[in-house]
């Protein structure tokens, strides 16, 4: 075997700041081979990101790091500032996930490109533009000659990824640090950003850490995994065994909650596997694996045609941008409608008009034959209670001065609920509902993790006790293992409740799974629908997007 | 690429899944927060000295009862030589302690009350303006962009030259040009607070729109505002020492402005009827924006989350 580029052995990283204090990495071990391709795997908070920061020292200062980093002998981890920006760049190049905030927004992509060539090679500002326009070729973006002298912001997400890669390459690293490289763009994308990052490490020989929370995508793109929770490797294993051979409880629970598109399961038969993590009193952790089953209550059976949540020929317009171009669809009773599409397919609009948070500027919503679009005021709020809407980002859509007591008990208040008792008796059911304990009434919302804010989030959509509930990209700012308790708790919700659902996401496996009908909307009109999708895909776009999410 | 700041991000994801341990370290940030705030030495300076200075202009008149107009003693009498006078007396023979702690009065009344006073209105006027959008929106930027442009001194200096001058005056003078910078703060912080997720989810569940406003929305921009109103408050001490110093000011009470004024000829034999009220002036002015660097720093931390 060769000597290993980079070893990591026993790292210890531990914050001591203002926002963070605690270990957040605990004994982590691994090493990677040149020209090898290692994934950092686990969810939010187990430590990925740090380990990927200290390996180019790029941690705040009130960092505590004990333990090595051998990079080519030389330990990173004690090694002087000046030492390390020789390092940087030169020999281990970082790709970050939003390629937004990497680029400086007022220099022209070429000459931040051309910056990094002049900086570390000390050439010639014509020789830098010559090594810039190679570089762009090599990271297969078109029309080099303009894109070099593009501002950031005239660049797609994808083309901006790519000249984040070229800058990172741009001295030919022996290591790439690809932190979440992907998790920001659109998932047709996706793909060829891997493909080019795997591209060019087989072209340039260079090692690739590959940082990500998404095992479908670990298992296709990387030789070797390694699953971290809590900052301690769970298990080291080939790629490609783990979703077969995964020996540890952790990952098998992590490969149990993920949804791969061509697992064809349905939230009306199947549940995904929950991990539990617990704490044990001596410190060390204690991991369940459980498989629930459906609630044995019988499946709502979906009534006739003319009831439901009917959309007719909407058309919503932002300014004079067209959002959303004639869209029409019905939503049964007792029946999840999924959205699918990219970023600016107008899906969300579509929610937001539905609801009333965008006025469209023609057609009609309309709830067991009644149209909504013509109501305003105080008739359209008593039929808008029927409807409730669940957000995408549990941090943001919950008011961090409010205690959950008065996030719900101010919903019932706007809705003419006076008497407190039964105030009271409605946000104990929703917390119940929702599987939160009573005591997180009295709490605020920075008290509480990712997925149990979701649950608040839900609790407060359920309270007015709605018929359709719109979910727009519910799970997507959250972990495998919670997006699973979601999907699992959204489903018992469903069958419990007799809800209705219109599911918006860009995952196309998740929205396989909790849907029973689907569209597929692409520039603000329906491109096809059906679900026949899953299996004969009937236009250019859905295959397309099917392939990539493969 | 310097290594100084922690990510908001990573910092959130200490409970996250992932992490498997609920790190207490960060603790309950509302039961606590007065004391740890208090604890940053240049607060509890800040803090002090403003207690300090409130309690003597409460106190004040009981410590030194009369008219610190009144004519008590020798003039220009050396401080820290007569007990009688310990700061002094100025060029008339008027007790310079006395006239401090009166002016102290002056001072706060007027910086507390057109802090109040412009925040009330600001806010008000500012937050419909965000919140409602359209052409009330555009109604008001204009009206701000107006006294925007006027010269702040110069509106004030005429208003009091033609009413008649007095405590009442000076606070609305300087209310009607200081309103307008909370009213753009609050209406810029309105509309960025108006299509966060929270806010949206109140709508959808019904809530009303002025309930939305100040149920939702304003405790969470309260912070700025609070930061701004320290500001404002040290600005309109300012203010009114400069029109005082004019002899715009309310002619029948003391005041430090009034105090350096009158000080100003004998300024180069002797310091101390200027320097003495010049010095409160500082060291007020200069707490109250201490009090509003720490402030900033203590409500708005660098992550939201």
């Amino acid at each position: 075997m060769t000597e290993p580029l980079l070893t990591v052995s026993d790292l210890r990283i531990s914050y001591r700041n203002a926002l963070r204090t605690g270990i957040a990495v605990d004994g982590l071990s691994f090493s990677i081979a040149p020209g090898e391709s290692l994934a950092l795997v686990g969810e939010s908070g187990c430590g990925k990101s740090t380990t990927a920061l200290s390996i180019l020292r790029l941690l705040p200062g009130e960092t505590e790091i004990e333990g090595s980093i051998l990079f080519e002998g030389k330990n990173l981890a004690t090694a002087s500032e000046s030492e390390m920006e020789k390092i940087r760049g030169n020999d281990i190049g970082i790709v970050f996930q939003e390629p937004q905030t990497t680029l400086n927004p007022v220099y022209r992509v070429g000459w931040q490109i051309g910056e990094v060539l002049r900086r570390h090679l000390k050439i010639s500002a014509r020789e830098a533009r010559e090594r810039t326009l190679e570089l762009l070729r090599i990271v297969a973006l078109p029309d080099v000659e303009r894109i070099i002298d593009a501002f950031p912001h005239e660049l797609s997400g994808g083309q901006r990824q790519r000249i984040v890669i070229a800058m990172a390459i741009a001295l030919k690293p022996k290591l790439l640090v690809a932190d979440e490289p992907t998790t920001a763009l659109d998932v047709s994308i996706r793909r060829q950003i891997l493909e080019l990052i795997d591209r060019l490490r087989r072209e340039l020989n260079m090692a690739v850490l590959l940082i990500s929370h998404d095992l479908p995508l670990v298992s296709q793109w990387t030789d070797r995994a390694v699953v971290i929770h809590h900052g301690q490797v769970m298990d080291t294993l080939a790629s490609r065994d783990l979703f077969r051979n995964a020996k540890h409880t952790y990952t098998q629970g992590l490969i149990g909650a993920s949804l791969r598109l061509d697992d064809d399961r349905s939230c009306n038969q199947h549940r995904l596997a929950e991990v539990s993590v617990t704490r044990q009193s001596d410190g060390s952790f204690n991991y369940e694996l459980r498989r629930p089953n459906p609630p044995a209550t019988p499946l709502p059976v979906a009534e006739p045609r003319q009831h439901g949540l009917a959309v007719n020929d909407l058309v919503v317009r932002y300014d004079r941008r067209t959002a959303v171009d004639g869209v029409s669809f019905n939503i049964p009773k007792g029946r999840t409608l999924g959205i699918v599409g990219e970023s600016g397919s107008g899906k969300s609009t579509v929610a937001r008009a539905i609801i009333g948070l965008v006025r469209p500027e023609s057609g009609a919503v309309s709830l067991d034959g009644v149209r909504l679009t013509r109501f305003s005021g105080t008739a359209l709020r008593s039929h808008r209670k029927r409807i409730q809407m669940i957000f995408q980002d549990p941090f943001a859509s919950l008011n961090p001065r409010h205690t959950v007591q008065r996030i719900l008990d101010g919903v019932l208040v706007a809705n003419g609920i006076s008497d407190r008792l039964e105030r009271q008796g409605r946000i104990a059911s929703s917390l119940d509902h929702v599987g939160l304990p009573q005591t997180a009434a009295g709490r605020h919302p920075h008290e509480f993790s990712g997925g149990q804010r979701q649950r608040i989030a839900i609790a407060r959509a359920l309270i007015l006790r709605p018929e359709f509930v719109l979910c727009d990209e519910p799970t997507s700012a959250l972990d495998v293992s919670v997006q699973a308790q979601i999907l699992n708790l959204l489903a018992d919700l469903k069958q419990e409740l007799g809800l209705s659902y219109l599911f918006i996401s860009h995952d196309l496996a998740v929205v396989r799974f909790i849907a029973d009908d689907v569209i597929v909307m692409r520039n603000g009109r329906i491109v096809e629908q059906g679900s026949s999708i899953w299996t004969a895909p009937s236009t250019e776009y859905a295959r397309a997007l099917l392939a990539a999410a493969a | 690429m310097t290594p100084l700041e922690i990510d908001p991000n990573i910092a959130r994801r200490y409970r996250e899944p992932g992490a498997g341990v609920f790190d207490p370290a960060l603790g309950s940030r509302n039961r606590w927060g007065g004391i740890r705030f208090l604890k940053t030495p240049s607060a509890a300076l800040a803090t002090a000295i403003l207690a300090f200075g409130i309690l003597t202009a409460i106190v004040g008149p009981i410590l030194r009862p009369g008219d610190p107009l009144r004519i008590t003693g020798e003039p220009l009498i050396q401080p820290f030589v007569d007990w009688a006078h310990p700061l002094g007396t100025d060029v008339l023979g008027r007790d310079l302690f006395s006239g401090v702690l009166f002016g102290a009065r002056v001072s706060l009344l007027v910086g507390l009350s057109v802090a109040f006073i412009s925040l009330v209105v600001g806010v008000l006027i500012g937050a419909i303006a965000g919140y409602a959008g359209g052409w009330i929106d555009w109604v008001v930027t204009r009206g701000i962009e107006i006294f925007q442009t006027i010269p702040g001194f110069v509106l004030l200096v005429v208003l009091v030259s033609v009413l008649e001058p007095s405590a009442t005056t000076v606070i609305i003078g300087l209310a009607l040009i200081s309103w307008d910078a909370v009213a753009r703060l609050t209406r810029a912080e309105v509309i960025n607070h108006r299509s966060r997720e929270y806010v949206l989810a109140a709508e959808t569940s019904g809530v009303s729109g002025p309930r939305i406003l100040f149920g939702e929305i304003l405790p969470n921009i309260a912070p700025t505002l609070i930061v701004t109103a320290s500001i404002i408050v040290a600005s309109a001490i300012l203010a009114e020492s400069a029109l005082s110093f004019l002899g715009l000011g309310d002619p029948n009470a003391a005041s430090w402005g009034s105090m350096i004024g009158s000080g100003r000829e004998q300024i180069r034999s002797y310091w101390f009827p200027t320097v003495i009220p010049g010095a409160f002036i500082v060291v007020t002015v200069f707490a109250l924006n201490v009090l509003g660097d720490a402030l900033n720093d203590f409500l708005n931390p660098r992550s939201n989350g």
